[in-house]
């Protein structure tokens, strides 16, 4: 057992190395805090909690995504939201959460372990993503500040810009992540 | 072999650029710039095929998309390619290309014999003659597909890579010809996002075969110059080499690009074709026009060519398509072809014109050439063998429908051929639009757009170069500004061409008796001619799509492009009715034939063509051996074996492990949902058939869910973690269903309940610890819990540690046996599972998969949804009638629980059986039957839905859902298989083994 | 492939939603008073028309609600999207741009 790690991320089998060519670069972020926030916006109770423990209220406009305390909060739904956390701060913050939102009609889920991030980033960074995501990642249409759900391949997956615009920043399901990941190595051949 | 027939000069074929290739064996040269077709006729190849039914021989006769006749097995091996085009093929140093429909070979064809009976052998002489009798078809069929296949289909795997990409523009303009380009540099001017693809492998369509000029240049310069532009512009995305192949909803289109069938086999590398679906707010179909032959007996000889594919090959590829040609026309466009020959030092004997006066400008400058022009006179037949020899032209009557005999002969290799027009409207048809007959230009054009669309140039019955510009260019405009745009680019100039008009010619008048003469052909590529068009008619067959599948006009690799629109004038005119109320056949993607590879772009193999779902202890599964089995998308460890051992060996083994000790199963797969919020109970009780409002927190209980038929649609345990928070199991396979199913109610029928629900099937990774040792494994693991048999019962949860890492205990069993659930958040999977397995160690703990899984539950009885189920079950069919409340108003289902089919006493019901054999195992799918000598078919009692051999009883055990089952234990059934076995069973209560069921409450 | 306007999220390719069969089929509250033709009919009878059909659909793989399309079953057109507690729009023209 001396070689026996206490966590693994779900790219475990997954061998990410320097980008070839003109090939995107592809980058693992392990071991971030997800959480999937449910309650109504509209809400005082919510609205004062979430403000209390995020520092802002979750976005109401449909495919955004704002960042707050650290926290990246991403439009799911109209009464759902996904919060990003620093590694280990996932605890912490449902726990804030949970206490602020007692007696609310809300739900504050732990997925840390059920989603992985992939970075995507370079020239071809949409022209990868393209490969079969029939999203329209074209700057005009996609901008900071959005983030979609949609598929990628035959998965889904929360797509959202880089702060600095350099690529895409992709979250997905833990179980399809391998898949999702040999399929980006397999697609980025074409540009190596 | 010299190229005998290039011209002197001119062309865009690179004359210092020498290619070698190869034709049925022979070696050729020709130049860079060619197409494999025009490379031959340079070489003065006529001969390139036979035909499918007659197998008469046959040569180019186009310079594009439509050939019928000149198609080719390109290379061997795993690159060989059936059917490609040799008018689209373009030359790369050492092409291979063979012939194909030629048996045994090309210049002696065995079965060209079909053609001395090709009287014997009308429409649907296949039909006719080969279904009787009956049971010889399948012998019929194997010779016929010997004598007919066109290419063969390659035998081994394809090394290619082909991609897929998904792309979004303002304005797709199909076609780069002089409208597309005109079209593009005005919507590209504005901004918007364009995309311009051709299937050619340069931009400028027909006009680069042309002599003209466009804003005082020379059009070819002016299409170099417009490309130029459009290449150096951010937003637009020129694509050449790509057929636009389908037009569907919503402006959603596929363009397959060939991004290396152009270059020698040794330097392609990377993709072969790049298939791109676009979405384009606006679409400009530029098209273009294609070219109609003219029908009359023996039609089909080599050296028999389209007007302007003669022209192409003249000026676009300096070929010389033959040394004498006659020219056929019923309209003007076939002059110019005589001047292109004429400069290109090929003799013009004479045109034949069907018209009785032709007096436009082009006409007239063609007499003035010293080309003698007969008016009023058709082609009624040709002679010669392999390639063409002389031609017979008569007096075309004044009504046109008859011609005068004293037929004068011209020897002539070369028969150049203009029966009018046909706009390319398949793409509008595709997406939507009906094309409408228009008589006094004889054409089908474009009809409404029935999407946002607009059709150009050739496409939109434009034939003239400076229409087709100015088209172009205000389809380009508006285009932009329907997608918000400035556009406001002024058209290029050309000078504008006055033509005398067509005359309609179907079926030119023939000096022979009706059914007697030689066959005129309207579909070469199928050898459809005139006569069975007409007995089609006589025989009753009325709409054109009835003729085209009795007649197989329009069949095959080229899909009718050339032989279509006359045919159905044809069968307009046998009709007696106008061609408008013939109308077409349906046009229908794809608009030329598409590789397999192209289609299925990276979606293949073991890893890529479905999703493989991983566990979060898949690795420790892999390095400790195990075979794994596909569960939905899931890979689950299906068996460990050891030293080699069998399937049925190794789960022997596993299956003694886990009733004697402990085995370890990865459960993870299993769904998971998170449910909150205070009317959670309430919500349970609807979705569930049992009740929940009275659940302790810590508790799980088993539930069913049933679709509203009633019928059996998952099963799990679901635990309360709190008073208005459950964790819901479901099967694995039934995870993302069951979640839809309840947002759907939440959603559409309950808004008011307060209930929210989370996936968390990938957060969570799950050991299931099992058998009588499994609590002193799992207590050695987790702290924090109490696992002495009063402090954590059976169907309790439990929340604890294993060091830092939170952990859940559920203490659920799935084989009768003590067993324990432990969960941890996934990224501590394998942690959890190594520890188990060290703490394990002293009793042998034994990694177990999937199939003792279903061993270990079938001993028990426990059903499978899904396996025992199969959307046709009930609760009380599987026996289990307890797990449906007495009380409840209400749950999903319940009402369909008393309708008349669900009550019937005659459904199968769930039972076990006891082979008479105790070594026998019934296969699973087997039916079961109450008498095997009964007379076929035998009445069905039911079928085996779980089958086994059980280490632990000592004999099979099977699950089978029989016709009143419950009320026939003890009867015997019999199991015929396919093989002629028939195996005996005897019905008995679904539970084999512990049947008190006192294991788990250890 | 169609394109359709999720009320949510705007329009997105076909792909990323499932059809869910017929829309406006309330569930009848006291199940258990139905005959079971009643019953029957709320299970099984569906319009299927020839033209304008208003459906259910749910966007499967982007923000997982359910929503109303009204659908021609002939030329595929959906001339509006609605969320599941409005109306459906009064107006049956067809007209798409």
């Amino acid at each position: 057992m001396s070689d026996l790690f206490e966590r693994e991320s779900p790219l475990v089998e997954i061998k990410l190395g320097e980008a070839k060519g003109n090939a995107p670069a592809i980058e693992e972020k392990p071991f971030l805090g997800y959480l999937n926030l449910r309650g109504k916006s509209g809400h005082t109770g919510f609205q004062a909690a979430t403000l209390k423990v995020l520092g802002v209220e979750p976005p109401t406009e449909a495919n955004t995504v704002i960042e707050s305390n650290d926290i990246r909060i991403y439009w799911l739904g109209p009464d759902e939201w996904l919060l990003v956390t620093a590694a280990g701060q996932q605890q912490a913050i449902k726990a804030e959460l949970m206490s602020a939102l007692d007696g609310v009609f809300s739900s504050v889920v732990d997925n840390s372990s059920g989603l992985a991030m992939i970075h995507v980033s370079g020239a071809n960074a949409a022209a990868l993503i393209a490969t079969d995501c029939p999203l329209d990642l074209h700057p005009r249409e996609f901008k900071p500040g959005q983030c979609a759900q949609t598929r990628l391949a035959k998965a889904g997956m929360t797509i959202s810009l880089l702060p600095d615009e350099t690529g895409f920043e992709i979250i997905i399901r833990r179980s399809f992540a391998d898949y999702l990941l040999l399929w980006l190595q397999d697609a980025a051949i074409a540009f190596e | 072999m010299t190229q005998r027939l290039r011209t002197e000069a001119g062309g865009r074929v690179d004359r210092e650029c020498e290619i070698q290739f190869s034709f049925n064996g022979k070696n050729y040269t020709g130049l860079k710039g060619d197409t494999l077709c025009s490379a031959l006729l340079a070489n003065g190849v006529h001969l390139i095929g036979r035909s499918w039914k007659y197998h008469r021989p046959r040569g180019v006769i186009t310079a594009g998309a439509e050939e019928p006749n000149a198609i080719f097995q390109m290379e061997k091996g795993n690159r060989t390619i059936p059917n490609a085009r040799g008018t689209q093929v373009e030359l790369y140093d050492s092409l291979e290309a063979h012939p194909v429909n030629a048996w045994p070979s090309l210049d002696f064809d065995l079965m060209s014999i079909n053609s001395w009976f090709a009287r014997m052998m009308p429409a649907g002489f296949y039909y006719k003659t080969f279904m009787w009798p009956k049971a010889m078809w399948m012998k019929y069929e194997h010779f016929i597909r010997k004598a007919s296949g066109l290419g063969v289909a390659p035998r081994e795997n394809d090394p290619d890579r082909y991609e897929h990409t998904h792309q979004h523009c303002d304005v797709l303009i199909v076609g780069g010809g002089v409208a597309g380009l005109s079209a593009a540099l005005a919507a590209a001017r504005s901004g918007a996002r364009v995309i311009l693809a051709d299937e050619q492998s340069e931009f400028g369509g027909l006009t680069l075969a042309s002599p003209t000029r466009i804003d005082d240049i020379d059009a070819s310069q002016w299409i170099e110059q417009a490309v130029a532009q459009l290449a150096a512009m951010d937003e637009v995305t020129l694509l050449p080499r790509s057929t636009v192949f389908g037009y569907h909803d919503y402006n959603f289109l596929t363009i397959n690009q060939r991004l290396t069938d152009h270059l020698p086999l040794s330097e392609r590398n990377g993709g072969r074709e790049k298939v791109w679906q676009v979405r384009a707010h606006q679409v400009v179909l530029a098209t273009g026009a294609a070219e109609r032959p003219l029908v009359f007996a023996n039609n089909d000889r080599p050296g028999t060519l389209l007007a302007s594919a003669v022209s192409t090959y003249a000026n676009r590829y300096a070929v010389k398509p033959g040394k004498r040609a006659v020219i056929f026309t019923n309209n003007d466009s076939a002059y110019q072809t005589a001047l292109d020959l004429k400069a290109a030092q090929v003799e013009v004997v004479a045109v034949v014109d069907a018209r009785s006066d032709s007096s436009s400008e082009l006409a007239n400058t063609v007499r003035s050439a010293g080309i003698q022009v007969i008016n009023g006179s058709v082609v009624v037949d040709t002679s010669g063998g392999k390639h063409l020899r002389s031609v017979q032209v008569m007096r075309l009557s004044a009504d046109g429908k008859s011609v005068s005999s004293n037929p004068k002969s011209f020897n002539c290799d070369l028969l150049a051929l203009s029966g009018g027009w046909s706009p390319v409207v398949h793409l509008h048809a595709q997406s939507g639009g009906r094309p409408v007959w228009d008589d006094e230009t004889a054409m089908f054009c474009p009809g409404s757009p029935t999407q946002a669309q607009i059709s150009v140039g050739g496409a939109n019955g434009e034939l003239g170069l400076a229409g087709c510009l100015v088209e172009g260019t205000t389809a380009g405009n508006d285009a932009a500004r329907a997608c918000g745009f400035d556009a406001d680019s002024k058209p290029a100039s050309a000078d504008a061409v006055t033509s005398d008009a067509i005359l309609p010619l179907w079926n030119v008048p023939s000096p022979y008796t009706r059914g007697r003469g030689p066959k005129a052909f309207i579909d070469l590529q199928n050898d459809v001619s005139v006569a069975d068009i007409l007995l089609a008619v006589r025989e009753g067959y009325q709409s054109v799509e009835h003729v085209k599948r009795y007649t197989a006009m329009g069949f095959g690799t080229d899909q009718g492009k050339l032989g279509n629109i006359n045919g159905m004038a044809i069968l307009a005119e046998a009709q007696g009715q106008t061609i408008a109320e013939t109308g077409t056949t349906t046009y229908r993607p794809n608009y030329t034939p598409i590789s397999f590879g192209a289609i299925a772009g990276q979606h293949l193999g073991d890893q890529l063509f479905d999703p493989v779902r991983k566990t979060a202890m898949h690795v420790w599964h892999q390095e400790n051996g195990a075979e794994f089995e596909n569960v939905g998308q899931w890979k689950r460890p299906w068996y460990y074996p050891k030293n080699g051992e069998s399937l049925d060996d190794a789960v022997n083994r596993e299956c003694l492990a886990v009733r004697d000790s402990v085995g370890i199963l990865d459960a993870s797969t299993l769904g998971k949902i998170e449910i909150k919020g205070a009317d959670s109970a309430r919500f349970l009780e609807m979705i569930y058939t049992n009740n929940w409002m009275k659940l302790e927190p810590g508790k799980g209980r088993y539930g069913f869910m049933l679709g509203e038929d009633g019928m059996v649609m998952d099963d799990g345990v679901t635990i309360r973690l709190g008073e208005h928070h459950f964790f819901m199991h479901t099967t694995t396979g039934g995870a993302a269903g069951v979640l839809s199913w309840m947002d759907r109610w939440l959603q559409t029928e309950w808004p008011e309940m307060e209930v929210y629900l989370t996936s968390v099937t990938d957060h969570w990774a799950t050991a299931a610890v099992v058998g009588p040792k499994s609590r002193d494994v799992v207590s050695a693991v987790c702290e924090g819990i109490d696992f002495s048999a009063a402090g954590f019962p059976f169907m309790a949860s439990r929340n604890g540690t294993i060091g830092d890492i939170e952990c859940r205990v559920n203490r659920i069993s799935f084989s009768g046996e003590l067993a324990y659930e432990v969960n941890v958040p996934a990224n501590h999977g394998r942690y959890m599972w190594e520890k188990l397995m060290q703490a394990g160690k002293p009793f042998n703990i034994t990694p177990y998969g999937t199939e003792t899984m279903h061993v270990l539950r079938a001993e028990k009885g426990y059903v499978i949804v899904g396996q025992d189920t199969d959307g046709s079950v009930t609760v009380e069919d599987l026996g289990l009638g307890w797990a449906i409340s007495k009380t409840k108003a209400d749950f999903l289902g319940k009402r369909s629980l008393r309708r008349l089919d669900t009550v019937r006493k005659d459904r199968k019901q769930l039972v076990g059986l006891l082979t008479e054999d105790p070594h026998s195992v019934i296969p699973e799918g087997a039916q079961l039957v109450n008498d095997p000598r009964a007379p076929v078919p035998m009445p069905m009692q039911g079928h085996v839905s779980s089958s086994y051999f059980s280490a632990c009883c000592g004999h099979s055990i099977a699950l089978a859902l029989v016709k009143g089952g419950h009320h026939r234990m003890g009867e015997t059934v019999y199991a015929p298989l396919a093989n002629g076995r028939v195996i005996k069973a005897t019905i008995t209560e679904p539970v084999f083994y512990d049947k008190e069921g006192s294991k788990p409450d250890v | 492939m169609l394109l359709i306007k999720c009320p949510w999220c705007g329009e997105r390719d076909e792909s990323e939603f499932s059809y869910a069969g017929e829309a406006h089929i309330a569930r009848p509250l006291e199940t258990e008073k139905l005959s079971d033709e009643a019953w029957a009919d709320y299970l099984f009878m569906r319009k299927n028309p020839k033209g304008a059909h208003r459906e259910q659909w749910l966007h499967a793989a982007g923000c997982r609600r359910y929503f109303n399309a009204e659908r021609d079953t002939v030329s595929y057109r959906i001339s509006a999207t609605y969320k599941i507690d409005e109306k459906p729009p009064r107006d049956q023209s067809r007209n798409q741009s």
